[in-house]
């Protein structure tokens, strides 16, 4: 299974398992809503009166327990969220590192998510964007905040057109609605692109970031990972949450993002911490209902039996059958088609069959 | 191989007339039979028909790894994908319509119909307009004239039904038009094969060659 390759993974590169064991309180999630991708949770009074959520997120829960000092953890846990309108069980594995986060915990993290990639698909992409440099782009244009929020809607839809509408309406410059241009359409082999982006570098606190995304794709070229990372800043849809480096990942084999994951220093510091925290969550059930093999069979012998067979028998028989590695099934005869749910059996046979073929085991 | 969802009708006729003139033709739409997807493997297209509503959905599902689609529909339903090309055709304008001598009396909550009701909500939520949506899935015009709702938003391409009906334009929301779109994933996964599809049409619409409309049976 996915999950235990997962966990392997992780406790490989010395992450600890991080286990949810109780209920958060309510206020957790409702003081920390700006860090959730939606407000609405399952709530229940406890049996002192006070009032519980199901996790909608295990982030919050690994960043509050954090005592200080470094901690590197991983999870798998269910997560309960709204979505098509309902409140759904989401399974979800993770990996969160706080602390003191240098350009080295930052490329590990890429990495193993990548790594974790690589466990779904061969063909895999990981796609990193930075946040922060798309904020000192917009800064130095002069963009207000409402412009902001426009350029940033096409950003995430890749929309170079709409951008002459906003030099027309003269809410930017021609010249700088040219950069953002090519930056939206931008999407590069990581190293190529960081290259790429010196350009737009104008200030020093930007080429700064350049220089830190360039040592990034350093580190992760000694993790071997650097082939399957592409510089995209398209990713902009959580930029509340994350204040640096954006990443998602997605395999070929499935039409949805699965993973995605960044650098988020606010929420530590909104939690009166002082580390900073970085890390990505990979959603499992997308995953698997995009992986598992259907089973040719449920099960190799469906053995049919009535009143007239008797019971110590056949269940000798499976005994024998099982202990062969045979996965066995008994139905009464008259049952067989009342079964709404249809069994796949290799072979179905009457007891007498079944004993025959058993002994063939011999 | 790219998955193109085409919208049923003129837009859809119109598209593949430019994706031919793009090179990017396919024989077997042509003909007349009840084949559903339509094939041209030295192109590397697979074309099929859906309803246009629906091309947003096989795009943002992976069914199809592009498609055309009106702008409509993406700022109705705002699926997750990339709107990689304005393809100029299928121009109309969203708006506001009414009895030409409307009135807001503000006071009143506004009673607006709809097909776009996430469209209408939107446009009125940003001028801090109370309103009550009455979705409606076909011949909004009527609303107004039989007093269901005070105006209406819709999309406006002659003005044609509305004249005719003593209802005119009150407000233009957003102008239309028909845009290419790609699944975010499959832009990943095919990316050269993609933007070359995308620069060729872009080429067709920024030259100044007449693309005929070629009509399609489907």
């Amino acid at each position: 299974m996915i999950e235990t390759k997962l966990n392997e993974l992780y406790e490989r590169y010395g992450y600890r398992k991080f286990k949810m064991s109780k209920f958060e309180p309510y206020d957790l999630y409702a003081d920390n809503r700006d860090f959730l991708k939606s407000s609405q949770l399952i709530t229940f009074t406890d049996l002192d009166g006070s009032l519980l959520a199901l996790k909608p997120d295990v982030t919050l829960s690994i960043v509050k327990s954090n005592a200080g000092g470094e901690e590197k953890v991983y999870y798998n846990e269910t997560v309960y969220r709204p979505k098509d309108d309902h409140y759904r069980e989401i399974l979800q594995a993770g990996v969160e590192c706080l602390g003191n986060i240098d350009c080295f915990s930052e490329a590990e993290i890429i990495a193993l998510a990548a790594k974790s990639m690589q466990l779904i698909s061969s063909r895999f992409v990981i796609r990193i964007s930075d946040a922060a440099f798309l904020g000192q782009i917009f800064e130095s244009m002069g963009l207000n905040e409402a412009t902001v929020s426009e350029v940033l809607r096409l950003f995430s839809m890749k929309q170079a057109s709409g951008v002459d509408r906003l030099v027309k309406e003269g809410r930017i410059t021609a010249a700088s609605a040219d950069n953002i241009r090519k930056l939206i359409e931008l999407y590069l082999p990581f190293q190529t692109g960081v290259g790429e982006i010196r350009k737009y570098a104008f200030s020093n606190t930007s080429l700064t970031m350049v220089e830190h995304l360039q040592e990034l794709a350093r580190i992760l070229e000694a993790y071997g990972v650097l082939d399957n990372i592409y510089l995209d800043f398209s990713l902009v849809n959580s930029m509340d949450y994350y204040n640096g480096i954006i990443f998602q990942g997605a395999a070929e084999q499935i039409p949805f993002t699965v993973l995605s994951g960044g650098r988020y220093d606010r929420l530590p510091q909104k939690m009166g911490k002082k580390e900073g925290a970085v890390g990505f969550a990979l959603d499992l059930d997308t995953v698997e209902n995009y992986q598992t093999k259907p089973k040719d069979y449920d099960v190799e012998y469906l053995v049919t039996y009535d009143d007239t067979d008797d019971p110590q028998k056949l269940a000798a028989l499976v005994e024998k059958l099982v202990s062969e590695g045979a996965r066995t099934r008994c139905i009464r005869r008259d049952e067989l088609d009342k079964m709404e749910h249809k069994l796949r059996a290799r072979q179905q046979l009457t007891m007498q069959e079944a004993e025959q073929e058993a002994s063939s085991y011999d | 191989m790219i998955n193109v969802a085409l919208p049923k009708g003129r837009l859809g006729e119109k598209t593949y007339s430019l994706m031919a003139a793009a090179g990017y033709d396919c024989p077997s739409i042509l003909e007349k039979n009840r084949k559903l997807t339509f094939e041209n493997p030295e192109k590397g297209v697979r074309y099929f028909w859906v309803k246009p509503s629906d091309v947003s959905i096989y795009v943002e599902r992976g069914a199809a790894d592009v498609g055309v689609c009106g702008k409509d529909i993406l700022l109705e339903y705002a699926p997750d994908i990339y709107e990689l090309l304005d393809l100029g055709i299928g121009k109309c304008r969203m708006c506001v319509a009414g009895f030409s001598d409307f009135y807001d009396e503000e006071e009143r909550t506004l009673r607006v119909a709809t097909k776009f009701p996430r469209i209408a909500a939107g446009y009125y939520e940003s001028i801090g307009r109370d309103i009550d949506i009455i979705h409606l899935n076909g011949s909004i015009e009527i609303a107004p004239i039989l007093g269901l709702s005070d105006v209406i938003v819709d999309i406006v391409e002659t003005g044609n039904t509305l004249r005719e009906n003593n209802l005119s334009v009150l407000k233009e929301i957003v102008p239309i038009s028909a845009r290419f779109i790609c699944n975010k994933v499959s832009y990943q996964f095919k990316h050269p094969e993609i933007l070359k599809l995308r620069d060729g049409l872009a080429d067709v619409i920024g030259s100044d060659q007449q693309v005929e409309t070629i009509r399609l049976e489907h």
